[in-house]
């Protein structure tokens, strides 16, 4: 019988996932496991309902992207309801969409995946953490707390709250921007853009200077999938784009028919599924999502400051795409710049404080579909409703779900990089739990341990336990 | 190197610092979903103040932390819905001096307990297996791979005492922050009138 290692929190606080790595009699990595261990029950407690309580009741999913549910759930019942939004009404989504992408990113980087990156891997974990970067770090969190607060206070000028805000409803919106809001918030962006570049500049050394087998522990093929616009990166509304592992476009579709080429598949040992592209089936049609995806799915992005960025990260590829997990974290900061421009030019333009914000809806049709890029990646709300608009089944795939063949299969390489025989290194924690960090999984949406996930490792011998690590 | 000697002393680092005079804070999440530790962050720059006053000690947004280490504050943010999150309950009573139940779910039971009316085996079947593939299985949480569901989701007070009740989806950061203050105060937090939330 071979061992088996679990990196298991399940006993511990935050012991929402966890990894179970097996090994040969040799010492060898023969499976590894990355588990979801909470189950919500949104799908199923939904069916009832009436549809147009999906946005606020959907949003509860996730505290970090609460946004992103409000947003699909709302453009599958736009669809129910068989009606066009106004302008006013679509760039007002867009712009509450943006602040949440923002203040999404400006999380995952700053204060959960900057200790890692600037103070190391193997810092002391006391220390590796946000305050550890306020003392070490002081401009580069500051600049972190204030990229987050701005997307906080753009949501809040729309819905009033930052978490849970109830804007977005079938139909439209519930009502537009206050022009001096926009006023104070288009001035704060100003420096915005700098601090931006001046931390790309700052990870681009890092990466420069970065072990090998630490930047590439988790580099492999996959399909990418994101939303695009005339081949644009998008996050809002578009069509959603799947390639293959050099970036070659297999499909381009309306949201709507998501189900003809995505299937999903479920194992007893996780309460996360596993989403695959049906015509290449399970094994090879796994494929990414999130900021890494997007951009090598896209042909191009559309605002100035961006725009160049993502031309330099696509020069720095070593063949069509990027392959490398790591790398994760320069495109989510090019997405945030993304962001702040994209704030810039909503706030300058006049559909948001003049336009129309909603249009009455009451339902018409009997299936919707709302497709969005949430932080993380593409977020697929889908709804069957009865003649008086009651949720007769509805289907999530949550953006975490999608890379979950991903997050396996780089916690496996990661374990055949760095585990060999019984002794557990010392930092094989944070290593492990670093590949799952690059996909900054919304664990709210599935668990919640977000990417600080707290780890222990013992490994065993038919059920002697032979090594023992835990931080 | 094996690391089993740094296993037995995080717990020590972190509960017997008797130099930090700051008041210590436990938070965790149960069935939640993060939005009660995401409005906090909401505070912003007033963390830096903040942390003269208050050490987190585990809280899996700011602190690499995995126990749920001795602490004077507990909170915890979401409803009790599955096997662990008890588990955790438990452990924060016992090594926490105040336990403070954070959000509608922990303190009301919240949204998660529209389930309650399912059998959480229908769900599970009908989440798992009606809506993947014909290879699938369900996680039932037989063995150990994934915790058992309880059958309701409940409020944190129906399985350990709680001495303060922050209700709201989620509270604001201002009134987590007073609430917080008058804690490390040794003061009960009065909140009432806007403050008191139920959304």
């Amino acid at each position: 019988m071979s061992e088996t290692e679990v990196i298991d929190p399940v006993t511990r606080v935050e012991g929402h996932g966890k990894i179970t790595i097996e090994l040969d009699d040799d010492g060898g990595v023969e499976d590894a496991k990355f588990h979801v261990t909470e189950f919500r029950g949104f799908e199923e407690f939904v069916e009832g309902r009436p549809v147009w309580e999906m946005p606020e009741i959907t949003a509860r999913i996730c505290g970090i992207c609460p946004v992103s549910h409000q947003l699909a759930a709302a453009k599958a019942a736009d669809q129910i309801a068989g009606v066009e939004l106004p302008e006013g009404a679509v760039r007002l989504r867009e712009l509450l969409h943006m602040g949440q992408v923002l203040q999404s990113h400006a999380l995952s980087f700053f204060y959960l995946s900057s200790p890692d990156l600037v103070l190391g891997h193997d810092a002391d974990p006391a220390k590796r953490n946000i305050e550890g970067v306020l003392e070490e770090h002081p401009d580069l969190a500051e600049r972190g707390i204030e990229l987050r607060s701005f997307g906080q206070d753009v949501i809040a000028a729309l819905g009033e709250k930052k978490v849970h805000p109830d804007f977005a409803v079938m139909g439209g919106v519930t009502n537009t921007l206050d022009r001096s809001d926009g006023e104070s918030l288009r001035t704060r962006s100003e420096p915005l853009t700098g601090y931006i570049r001046e931390t790309i500049d700052e990870l681009a050394e890092i990466f420069a200077d970065m072990d090998e087998q630490l930047l590439d522990y988790a580099t492999y093929a996959t399909g990418y999938m994101g939303l695009v616009d005339d081949g644009s990166l998008e996050h809002y509304d578009g069509d959603v784009r799947l390639t293959d592992e050099d970036g070659s476009i297999l499909e381009e579709i309306d949201d709507a028919a998501y189900d003809e080429i995505i299937a999903e598949r479920s194992t007893d040992w996780s309460y996360l599924k596993f989403p695959y592209y049906k015509e290449a089936g399970f094994e090879a049609g796994q494929y990414r999502v999130g900021p890494l995806a997007r951009l090598n799915a896209a042909d191009s992005v559309d605002t100035p400051e961006a725009g160049e960025e993502y031309e330099r990260f696509m020069a720095a590829a070593d063949g069509p795409v990027h392959e490398r997990s790591t790398y994760y974290h320069w495109a989510r900061l090019i997405e945030m710049l993304y962001c702040v421009e994209r704030i810039q030019e909503l706030l300058d333009g006049t559909a948001v404080y003049d336009g129309i914000p909603n249009v009455a809806a009451k339902p018409e049709n009997s299936r919707g579909v709302g497709v969005i890029e949430a932080p993380r990646g593409t977020l697929i709300h889908e709804y069957e409703v009865d003649d008086g608009g009651a949720v007769t089944n509805a289907n999530f795939i949550v953006a975490t779900t999608h890379n979950n063949g991903a997050m396996n299969r780089g916690v496996k390489s990661a374990a055949e990089s760095f585990i060999q025989g019984p002794e557990i290194p010392e930092d094989t924690l944070n290593t492990m739990e670093s590949v799952i960090r690059c996909y900054d999984p919304c664990l709210s949406c599935s668990t919640h341990a977000i990417g600080e996930m707290p780890l222990e490792v013992t490994l065993e011998r038919d059920g002697d336990v032979l090594d023992h690590v835990e931080r | 190197m094996s690391a089993d000697s740094e296993a037995s002393d995080a717990p020590a680092d972190t509960a017997g610092d008797d130099e930090d005079a700051r008041t210590t804070v436990a938070t965790v999440c149960l069935g939640g979903c993060s939005g009660c530790h995401m409005e906090f962050l909401n505070v912003d720059h007033g963390l830096v103040d903040l942390l003269e006053d208050v050490e987190f000690v585990a809280s899996h947004m700011i602190v690499d932390e995995k126990e749920v280490p001795e602490a004077d504050i507990g909170i915890a943010e979401g409803v009790v819905t599955n096997e662990e999150n008890v588990e955790v309950a438990q452990e924060l009573r016992e090594n926490c001096d105040t336990v403070v139940a954070w959000g509608d779910c922990a303190a009301l039971r919240g949204i998660m307990s529209l389930r309650n009316d399912q059998d959480p085996e229908d769900m599970l079947e009908a989440a798992f297996d009606g809506k993947a593939d014909e290879h699938s299985e369900v996680p039932t949480g037989e063995g150990d791979a994934v915790p058992r569901l309880l059958q309701d989701a409940r409020p944190l007070d129906e399985f350990i005492d709680v001495d303060v009740f922050v209700p709201g989806c989620p509270p604001d950061a201002d009134v987590m922050e007073a609430s917080l203050a008058a804690l490390a105060r040794g003061e009960t937090p009065e909140i009432s009138g806007e403050a008191l939330q139920y959304d």
